[in-house]
């Protein structure tokens, strides 16, 4: 009965066989250097965005008025004599002329050194919006400034905004890519299956939505959320701008998979077997299109942040008492400005460095999704 | 007509691959005669369209030939160039694809261009290796081609698009394609599997009337012992990169002496046996190549096992009789077969 | 003896859209007026080249694809004698508890992303019949059946090779116990040693299990080993039909005879006389009359218009041409034809 005789377990069996899909592709992303080094940068901007507050050596509202528009005082090891110091410490700051240009600005004061302070105490604050806590990573005992990418046009330190604005930059686009998620996948896969007169309609209306240019319908869809609401709301009103016209592309691709999975043999056996619709599509459909859906949405992302960068920075999106880089970058809009005090476009930089990571990772994802592609 | 066209020694071909290197082929030796067919016979993972790579000098990264020759002897006399040893990119290895060494694929819907027409392909081949040839020139070569492989209309057809015509007629149109150039060598690897019985009836006509014709080679790989010995001159039968038995291809598959030979030909079956017999098949699987078994390859599944000898020593390729080669223990020298 | 599948007058027409609106632009007739029966405990082929209908006539029978026309009554243990063609859906999902498919690609008809204990075991689970511990067992079970070691429960088929992967099919196709089952083209994907391999073992769970197959091939060596009856067909019609050894021996159809004549045998030196071949015509516009007579060496006129009806030759066989009772024909054994043709 058994002729075909089953080889013994032999030990140098590669592993491989009994990994299941999703940690084969995992191996296949980890070898994607670009790819894995994005995720790495990713994690820690994400874990930045979680511990602003305790990163953060002052609060997001403190203002320094008298050290308004300020130039990075940073941390220095070996001092104006070429003495070095173990502890890093930072120069004292006043008010007074500048004796070049005869304008008023914020002078080093070479004879006054505040060294770093590690766990400070500083502003009470609420880390992750639930524990009270006080205590800061680092700091410098007052009257010290330590303004590591220098003070905006308020006088309120950038690095810290910087970190606040994160958690807002970051959230805002995974928020609309989730809201997108659900809608595109939902209705990719109905459409796809089903087919129809429905299936002719929603493509109709996707091709709508894709046919307006985006940054002008996403400026007009801003402009409709009230200017009464609080930040809060107009956070997930913007989320919800924004996920509108992605939605559209995700149930494309996801109905494209499901026609050409449709008709294949696996599907097929499962209707054999009597499986119903709805089992049809969530357990064998949907998982196979779990890693498109999840390149798309990892793509989607970057597009996201860009768009409430863009929004924010023409003064459309978040609103104060939130922060983001795009609205950090609103204040850094005119010539003048990048002039005077150049170091109010550093949110670019992080802008940037996340959008690259992103596609890096998304890229991999892609590479890596169908693990048994030659 | 004595030295053969293309004398293959040793090849080793490995594949670096997460698990290590795996050897695709563990030294072989055949000879392609000239005007003749050699069939390479075999299972998926003997090998065989390694082999076939390898001639071309194709060999598929992360595979590459790592030692060995292939001697190919075009030009009759000289002592020929060894394919083994020119870089796959160079200027000499392309002027043998095409003009002496050509092959046919399995799947002739996708070795097209879906984009061209059948006869912009065939051009397009003729260009490549003549740079001076004009276009009626070549359109009028290609449609000659078409003609030669008996599709009807050729004027009509060197207009098409692959897509257009059915999987016969791209088979042919493949063919001309391979033949364009006159190539002394042509590789046949699988062409007429995936085609209907009918169909492939036609197309292993057209080989034979081909050959006969322009007094070509061909190395037939296939799968398909019928199809092996309706085509084939001589044989080689191939097993987990070794090759296991080699002869006349009327002797071979009617008088093999391999144990494999043997059981391949016994589980087969046949449309002229007796209806409803059972079929011996072969007990086991073919191990993957980075399970090698230790000594003969075969040994895990023979039926003439001998303990302490098949799975200690691999056997040669020892000469049986005179034209015919087994790598058995059973057919060691000096042990009565 | 009520057979356990009837098929009668089956036929099946695609219409093929295309243009701006994707417009009706031709229509196909995939299986034009099939008929033939399923004896209980037997094996039937279908054979046929590609484009013949084979695996359309598979999948009508399984309620993928509904009928245009005709009768297939099943005799369902539970049910009765009933019209699967007219059935509706509720009723088509009581049947396939009773019939099942063994599909042709293992690659593709095994989900990448489930055990095999979800993937054999989902017809349980699915009607209902057991779940847990309970179908872990059952599945343990299908699995020692068709030789496979109960280690590979909760692997994923990528671990399995192709012969392995293909008896899961089998494994799954038997879970719910069914009589009649549905094997499209069940071993071409596989290497050849492995294939005699799961032959026998198809031949072994028959008699165990008193299956009924209806074997979709078009390999005529397989059909010869395996299967009592064949059906041919050719461009969605039966050309003949009746017990295989005697249409391999002696065909009634002239394109039975050129099948025949085509297989590529061993011992061959290309010397042997093979049939003139011809070119395949094309579904949507299949040649009038006799769909054959194009590449027919004994057609006449009346080829041309009239179409055979599929008559009886006794024996229980059955062929469509004008002319099977006045001609001969040659079989595996090569007795050459005589063209009598009045």
């Amino acid at each position: 009965m058994t002729d075909a005789a089953i080889p013994a377990e032999d030990p140098a069996t590669p592993r491989l066989a009994v990994l299941s899909v999703r940690q084969l592709t995992w191996r296949k992303f980890r070898r994607n250097r670009l790819a894995y080094l994005g995720l790495c940068v990713l994690c820690v901007m994400y874990l930045m965005a979680a511990f602003a507050p305790f990163l953060a050596p002052y609060g997001v509202r403190e203002t320094h008025s008298q050290f308004a528009r300020t130039a990075p005082n940073w941390l220095h090891f070996i001092d104006e004599n070429g003495s070095f110091h173990a502890v890093p410490f930072v120069y004292g700051l006043r008010q007074g002329m500048d004796p070049e240009t005869f304008l008023q600005s914020t002078i080093r004061v070479e004879d006054e050194k505040y060294p770093l302070r590690l766990l400070p105490r500083g502003e009470p604050y609420l880390l992750f919006g639930l524990i009270p806590a006080e205590r800061r990573l680092f700091g410098v005992d007052a009257p010290g400034k330590i303004f590591l990418f220098g003070t905006d046009t308020r006088g309120r330190d950038l690095f810290t905004r910087i970190l606040y604005g994160a958690q807002v930059s970051l959230t805002v686009g995974l928020f609309g890519v989730i809201l997108s998620l659900v809608l595109g996948v939902g209705i990719g896969l109905a459409t796809g299956y089903y087919g129809g007169w429905f299936d002719s309609i929603t493509q109709r209306v996707i091709e709508m939505t894709q046919a307006f240019p985006q940054i002008p319908l996403w400026l007009a869809l801003a402009a409709l959320i009230p200017p009464t609401w609080s930040s809060i709301q107009v956070y997930f009103g913007i989320s919800i701008v924004l996920s509108i016209l992605t939605w559209g592309a995700l149930a494309r691709q996801v109905r494209a998979m499901v026609l050409s999975l449709k008709t294949s043999d696996f599907v097929r056996a499962a209707r054999y077997s009597n499986a119903s619709t709805g089992r049809i599509m969530l357990r064998h459909l949907l998982p196979s299109t779990f890693s498109h859906v999840l390149v798309i949405a990892t793509l989607a992302i970057p597009a996201m942040i860009l768009g409430e960068t863009a929004l924010s920075f023409l003064g459309l999106g978040i609103k104060a008492p939130m922060t983001s880089w795009g609205l950090l970058l609103n204040e850094a809009q005119s010539v003048q400005v990048i002039v005077e005090t150049p170091w109010l476009l550093i949110p670019v930089v992080f802008v940037v460095l996340t959008i690259i990571s992103f596609n890096f990772v998304g890229d991999g994802l892609r590479d890596a999704a169908d693990p048994f592609a030659r | 007509m004595d030295t053969p066209l293309v004398q293959v020694s040793g090849l080793i071909a490995e594949f670096r691959t997460e698990g290590g290197r795996i050897r695709a082929l563990n030294g072989i030796d055949f000879a392609i005669p000239r005007g003749r067919t050699l069939a390479i016979l075999g299972e998926s993972g003997c090998g065989k369209s390694v082999t076939a790579q390898c001639l071309l000098n194709l060999v598929r990264h992360p595979g590459s030939i790592t030692q060995g020759q292939i001697v190919y002897h075009g030009s009759g006399s000289g002592s020929g160039v060894d394919i083994a040893r020119l870089s796959p990119s160079s200027e000499a290895m392309r002027r043998l694809r095409g003009p002496e060494i050509a092959m046919i694929f399995q799947e002739p819907m996708t070795s097209f261009d879906p984009l061209f027409t059948v006869g912009e392909q065939i051009t397009e081949m003729l260009h490549a290796h003549d740079h001076k040839i004009t276009r009626p020139a070549a359109r009028a070569h290609a449609i000659e081609m078409l003609r030669r492989v008996r599709l009807p209309s050729p004027e009509l057809i060197v207009d098409r698009y692959p897509h257009q015509l059915s999987g016969g007629m791209r088979q042919r149109v493949m063919i001309a394609l391979a033949l364009s150039c006159g190539p002394k060598l042509l590789i046949a690897d699988e062409p007429t599997t995936a085609l209907d019985v009918t169909t492939e009836s036609q197309i292993l006509d057209l080989l034979r009337n081909l050959q006969a014709e322009l007094g070509m080679s061909i190395m037939f790989i296939t799968h398909d012992l019928g199809v092996a010995s309706e085509m084939a001159d001589e044989v080689i039968v191939m097993y987990l990169g070794y090759v296991v038995e080699q002869g006349p291809a009327d002797q071979v598959l009617t008088a093999p002496h391999h144990p494999y030979t043997r059981a391949l030909l016994d589980s087969v079956p046949k449309i002229d046996a007796a209806p409803g017999t059972r079929l011996n098949a072969i007990r086991g699987m073919v191990p993957t190549p980075d399970q090698m078994p230790p000594g003969c390859p075969f040994h895990t599944r023979c039926d003439a096992f001998i303990a302490g000898l098949c799975d200690r020593v691999l056997p040669d390729l020892w000469p049986v009789g005179d034209v015919r080669l087994s790598r058995c223990h059973l057919q060691a020298p000096g042990r009565a077969a | 003896m009520t057979p356990l599948l009837d098929v009668q007058g089956v036929s099946k027409t695609f219409t093929v859209a295309g243009g701006l609106f994707d417009r009706a632009r031709g229509t196909v007739r995939a299986l034009d007026d099939v008929s033939f029966t399923v004896p209980a405990g037997t094996t039937v082929g279908l054979v046929g080249e590609s484009g013949c209908g084979k695996s359309t006539m598979g999948h009508v029978i399984m309620g993928g694809l509904s009928a245009s026309g005709g009768q297939i009554m099943f005799d369902d243990p539970a049910l009765g004698l009933t019209d699967l063609a007219k059935a509706d859906e509720a009723t088509r999902r009581k049947t396939r508890l009773n019939m099942q498919m063994i599909f042709q690609d293992p690659n593709s008809s095994l989900n990448p992303r489930m055990t095999l204990v979800d993937l054999i075991g989902e017809p349980l689970v699915v009607n209902g019949v057991m779940k847990g511990q309970a179908l872990e067992e059952r599945v343990a079970e299908l699995l020692e059946q068709v030789g496979l070691s109960t280690r590979y429960l909760r692997r994923y088929p990528h671990a399995l090779s192709g012969g392995q992967r293909q008896r899961v099919v089998i494994a799954r196709a038997l879970a719910l116990n069914p009589r009649l089952v549905v094997a499209d083209e069940p071993i071409s994907a596989l290497d050849v040693s492995i294939q005699a391999q799961t032959l026998n073992l198809m031949k072994d769970l028959q008699a165990q299990r008193q299956l009924t197959y209806l074997f979709i091939a078009h390999d005529l060596g397989v059909v010869n080993h395996f299967t009592d009856t064949t059906v041919v067909m050719y461009l969605g019609r039966v050309v003949e039909t009746g017990a295989t050894h005697q249409i391999f021996r002696v065909p009634k159809h002239p394109y039975a005879e050129m099948l025949i004549g085509s297989v590529p045998r061993i011992g061959d030196k290309g010397t042997r006389q093979k049939p003139a071949v011809g070119e395949v015509p094309s579904a949507m516009n299949p040649p009038g009359g006799c769909h054959f007579h194009p590449r027919c060496p004994y057609a006449a006129d009346r080829c041309r218009t009239e179409v055979p009806a599929l008559r009886p030759m006794g024996d229980g066989r059955f062929a469509r041409c004008h002319f099977s009772e006045t001609l001969t024909l040659a079989g595996m054994d090569g007795v050459p034809a005589t063209r009598t043709v009045s």
